[in-house]
């Protein structure tokens, strides 16, 4: 559990930086507030490749040189090659930062979490077989935990660090001198961090995992004459068979047969009926979660205030993704759905709430400071939302881990996790207040003020 | 004043191309102005379902659009969602494989 933890937090520093942190400097280094949304938006698609990981994921889990060598096949290479781009390409990426090279900025983290969407998606397919059956539910838990703490240090935390008056407030740094930390300074001390992680994972012992249906032979006509258990692949991989009869037909019979086996999942009545339910299951808390803030902002609530009360967000998130995990290790018939449905019925309250505080609290004067009650009120809803949310995610990434099948697991797990974005919206972190802030700067260039504010 | 949806592509010119083609391929702004809202949010290209929530939102303003859409989901939490996971997590575990996995690693 550990180390699926520490693989996970690891994933979370470059998509904290591309979906939080960096949106944010770039918008805050530029010219205008104007050309800083722009440039804002241009750099979104640095997580594009997050996004579309779906089109990849089969291929990492078809080929590998041996059993005991499946994920890590994929794992180091891709760790590594993120060590070296965060220690070797710090000053460059610094540098585009403060010259406003949004392109190339751009192009860096797109690679950065083009390689962490990798290394995400042999990570889920080895938690199905680092994690006994019974327990290979906690997964989802250790991602929730792991990606939300990297995330966290990611956009929180550097967005903190480079901020030279928080650094004199909190950290005692002179009043007129620099901050503690720059984007630079930040992406060489995780490339080191992340270069450590890569060769200690060098020497961890990786159970062998069941090999694609096509290995050996088995293909169309396999389903359901052979029943193979967790050791069915201690012969050579993929890799090491395709040798002798050439690797080109090798690779595309392995990104064929792993496609059509996507495909093949993806076409279950059980999986189809997933799908449905992962679509529309947050249709109705969408206009008050996505919406809310925006209106208390708009109504003049500080921002500041109302970011102090998200940062508590974090621990009420983990004791979410705890409660999940017990009830996946319980074992007991029901209990995910049980733990799904009170996150449910949780969640519609808390945007009822939401929405009440937002559409019947009296607008807050310029400067003056927002009643306590309504203060309280948005933490105690934002807080219940966080963990709600958190408690949904983590038993249904806990109901993926338990039906996946370890040879096709990272596929398998990436389709889920792929449509279940598209029932919201990803990469949302802070994004929303991020340009709120940014066209309210433009709104104030403009002479346009809030009406309820004035 | 009032409101007003515009798509727009990622170098900030309204999109004359065919959306679903953008949507596909590009990450995709939105932009809502509203009387006393304007937020602009990044698409990663396939996700719609919030900012369609923000633009019935920017129309007919949180509260009704919130309290129909949590209506719905209590109907439909009551009726249908909480019900149909509580089946799916009761499924064999065959149902969820295909080939050889239908046995494997269970037990």
């Amino acid at each position: 559990m550990a180390l699926l933890t520490a693989l996970y937090a690891l994933q979370g520093i470059p998509l904290g930086l591309a979906t939080g942190a960096v949106p944010f400097l770039v918008q805050a280094n530029a010219a205008t507030p104007a050309a800083g949304l722009a440039a804002a938006g241009g750099f979104a698609l640095a997580a594009w490749p997050y996004a579309s990981k779906l089109a990849w994921a089969p291929i990492v889990d078809a080929a590998y040189p041996a059993p005991h060598w499946r994920r890590r096949t994929w794992i180091l290479p891709t760790q590594a090659l993120s060590a070296g781009l965060m220690w070797c390409g710090a000053g460059f990426a610094e540098n585009a930062l403060q010259a406003g090279h949004t392109t190339a900025l751009t192009l860096f983290f797109f690679a950065l979490v083009a390689a962490a969407a990798t290394q995400d998606i042999a990570v889920d397919g080895w938690a199905l077989t680092l994690l006994s059956r019974k327990r290979v539910g906690v997964a989802s838990t250790c991602q929730t935990l792991g990606t939300g703490a990297g995330a966290f240090l990611s956009f929180a935390g550097l967005v903190a660090l480079s901020d030279p008056l928080f650094c004199h407030r909190w950290l005692g740094t002179p009043a007129a001198g620099p901050a503690a930390w720059s984007l630079g300074g930040y992406l060489r001390a995780w490339g080191l961090i992340y270069g450590v992680a890569t060769v200690a994972l060098v020497f961890v012992r990786e159970r062998a995992s069941p090999p694609p249906d096509w290995v050996g032979g088995a293909g169309e006509g396999s389903e359901g004459e052979e029943e193979e258990g967790e050791g069915g692949g201690e012969e050579a991989g993929p890799v090491a068979r395709g040798r002798g009869r050439g690797l080109g037909r090798w690779w595309g019979e392995a990104a064929a047969t792993g496609y059509r086996d996507l495909a093949r999942v993806a076409a279950l009545p059980a999986v189809r009926r997933l799908m449905g339910l992962l679509l529309v299951n947050r249709l109705a808390v969408l206009p008050a979660e996505a919406a809310a803030t925006l209106a208390l902002l708009a109504k003049g609530v500080p921002r500041d205030a109302l970011a102090g009360l998200a940062a508590a967000q974090l621990p009420a998130e983990w004791v979410a993704a705890a409660l999940a995990g017990r009830a996946s290790a319980s074992g007991r018939p029901g209990g995910l759905a049980r733990a799904w449905a009170a996150g449910f019925w949780a969640r519609l309250a808390c945007a009822g709430l939401a929405t009440g505080v937002a559409v019947w609290a009296a607008p807050v004067a310029k400067g003056a400071a927002p009643p306590t009650a309504l203060l309280l009120a948005a933490g105690a809803g934002g807080l219940a939302t966080a963990a709600t949310a958190a408690l949904q995610f983590t038993c249904l990434g806990a109901l993926y881990a338990r039906v996946a099948d370890p040879a096709q697991g990272g596929a398998y797990l990436t389709l889920l996790n792929t449509v279940a974005n598209m029932g919201a919206f990803v990469c949302e972190k802070g994004e929303g207040e991020k340009e709120t802030r940014g066209a309210k700067k433009r709104e104030g260039e403009n002479g346009l003020e809030s009406g309820d504010k004035e | 004043m009032g409101w007003r949806v515009e798509t727009r592509n990622r170098e900030g010119g309204l999109a004359g191309t065919p959306h679903i083609l953008s949507h596909a391929i590009f990450s995709l702004s939105l932009s809502l102005t509203h009387t006393h809202t304007h937020t602009r949010l990044s698409l990663p290209g396939y996700a719609l379902p919030k900012p369609l929530a923000l633009a019935a939102v920017a129309r007919w303003g949180l509260g009704p659009v919130s309290c129909v859409a949590l209506a719905a989901g209590a109907v439909a939490g009551a009726g249908w969602l909480c019900k149909e996971l509580g089946e799916l997590e009761g499924l064999p575990p065959s149902a969820w494989r295909v080939g050889k996995g239908r046995g494997r690693g269970l037990k």
